[in-house]
């Protein structure tokens, strides 16, 4: 469904407060309801949740380098 | 509408040359460019280095020496992807008009195989973006079935060149759902192979984690033809090194293949967020994968609904930080979107990035349990069918976040998961926009995909004609 458009001068505003150290986080957490980030980042962890990508030792290929 | 099959069969019987037919591809894209609305599917032609590439086609076929499937076949490719003697500017406005200096890989592979590349395809900028609407000089390539309605994007004019009937496949890119997206508004097929299946070398906008090449195509052979020229390790992209070797045997069976017993995993919560109209329709082409013996099963994956966040926070984190310098140098002429888009990345935290990395894992672990059930994973390709385009949206970018969520709804899991996925068009909807149902596999089983893409088109899935469209 699309929503009631932004028009320019919101979407500048918005821009603007993005880019601002004062007003940054703000949008970020606008955009985080917005995206169902907040929800999705506030699921608790589980056991089985760990790091993939750097829990195994370097291996043969990478010494070879 | 034209096929490659169709084509490469008109050039062998010398009914038609390349050169002849390239002439005529040349004439139907800058026809519909000065369309009003326009549907400018290119956006830099290289007439000269193309009519050059089609006069060679056009000597082999007379001499019995064609390459083969693809000679003299007309094709676009992405604006992002290298073509040797064209810029290579992402959809910006910014970055500079210097011709590259080689080939991407795949744009390579598909040359040496007889390819004609006809231009770079529009593209929505930085490939950030799933809407395809620009506010640029290259302008929004309007959706063929309805120029009041997007394209979707990324891969925007590769989707619109394909879908108008101009060329039987583009080279596209997708990071997200980039080359899904706008095949399934647009009404063709599209793929996305495993991550590292082809190689991304000469696309700069692909060096994250979830960006992978892939066609869009007429016909489920073009895809299938496009892989096989196209995968493999080239020795000079990490992500396909070491990747396996096609299955050919498995891809020469996919045609015929029997679907009975495939079993396909359809998980009703998911569906239950697609438009009840698309939703309808993708399980009305599933029925006829039933009919032809495969097995319907409801499964469960419980993460799914967040793979649009999950894969949000993931790609925009990776685009912020591969885009620094041109958000540094260029911001003030970027689209607003866009440009909101790359603010909101640099303000993302390690520690929420990485609890989605956390996330993404549980859902890799998800899913691959789910794959131990069945072959095939289906949903819907998007949640809704082609947004419009607002006059204001040309004016200055698209930021309407409901719409991005509802087409990435189900195509950001391909993308954390690096598993094969295709968009099939299966139908059109009561405004007579296309609707395209989502399938993905195991790693490296892309043959199953299309063994099944086969299967649907055997029952009738194709193109439908769209609106505006190439006369042949």
């Amino acid at each position: 469904m699309q929503s009631p458009p932004l028009d320019d001068r919101t979407l500048r505003a918005l821009v603007r407060a993005a880019e601002s150290p004062l007003t940054a986080r703000a949008v970020l957490h606008l955009m985080y309801g917005e995206s169902g980030i907040t929800r999705a980042l506030g699921l608790p962890l589980e056991p089985g949740d760990h790091p993939s990508l750097s829990e195994r030792p370097i291996g043969p290929e990478e010494l070879s380098k | 509408m034209i096929t490659l099959d169709a084509l490469h069969g008109l050039f062998t019987r010398r009914e038609l040359t390349p050169r002849e037919h390239l002439d005529r591809v040349l004439s139907a894209l800058r026809d519909a460019a000065a369309r009003t609305p326009a549907h400018a599917a290119v956006r830099d032609y290289n007439d000269d280095q193309a009519r050059r590439a089609a006069d060679a086609a056009t000597a082999r076929y007379a001499s019995g020496q064609a390459l083969g499937d693809f000679d003299g076949i007309p094709m676009v490719v992405k604006d992002e992807v290298d073509v040797a003697g064209l810029p290579t500017r992402s959809g910006t406005v910014y970055l500079p008009a210097v011709p590259a200096a080689r080939d991407a890989t795949a744009v390579a592979r598909l040359r040496d195989a007889g390819a004609v590349i006809v231009g770079k395809s529009v593209q929505h900028e930085l490939g950030l973006g799933a809407t395809g609407i620009s506010p640029h000089e290259t302008r929004t390539p309007r959706n063929p079935h309805d120029p009041n309605c997007a394209p979707g994007g990324s891969s925007s004019g590769s989707a619109v060149a394909v879908a108008l009937g101009a060329v039987p496949v583009a080279v596209a890119s997708d990071g997200g759902g980039s080359v899904r997206i706008p095949a399934s508004l647009c009404g063709v097929w599209g793929l996305k192979p495993t991550f590292g299946r082809i190689p991304n070398t000469g696309d700069g906008n692909l060096d994250g984690s979830v960006g992978h090449l892939g066609p869009i195509a007429r016909s489920v052979e073009a895809m299938e033809k496009f892989l096989r020229v196209t995968a493999g390790d080239d020795g000079r992209c990490p992500v396909s090194h070491g990747s396996p070797p096609l299955d050919l045997a498995a891809l020469d069976n996919a045609r015929s293949r029997d679907l009975k017993g495939l079993r396909i995993g359809v998980d009703p919560n998911e569906w239950a967020d697609a438009d009840p109209t698309i939703a309808f329709t993708c399980r009305e082409a599933l029925r006829t994968l039933e009919k032809q013996g495969a097995v319907l099963r409801d499964v469960s994956l419980p993460l799914g609904r967040h793979a649009g966040a999950i894969g949000f926070v993931t790609m925009v984190t990776e685009s912020a930080r591969g885009h620094a310098e041109e958000y540094r140098k260029h911001r003030d002429k970027m689209a607003l979107d866009v440009r909101l888009t790359l603010a909101i990345g640099r303000q993302i935290s390690a520690v929420d990035h990485q609890k989605a990395q956390l996330l993404r894992r549980r859902l890799r672990l998800q899913l691959a349990a789910l794959l131990g059930e069945v072959d095939l994973y289906a949903t819907p390709t998007v949640a809704i069918a082609a947004p419009r385009v607002r006059h204001r949206a040309e004016r200055a970018g698209e930021a309407d976040q409901a719409v991005t969520n509802d087409l990435v709804r189900f195509t950001f899991l391909g993308n954390l998961t690096g598993l094969p996925a295709l968009t099939a068009p299966v139908g059109v909807q009561g405004a007579r926009l296309p609707v395209g149902l989502q399938l993905m596999a195991k790693p490296w089983d892309e043959a199953t995909l299309l063994a099944a893409a086969y299967g649907l088109e055997r029952a009738g899935c194709a193109p439908p004609t769209p609106a505006v469209h190439v006369p042949w």
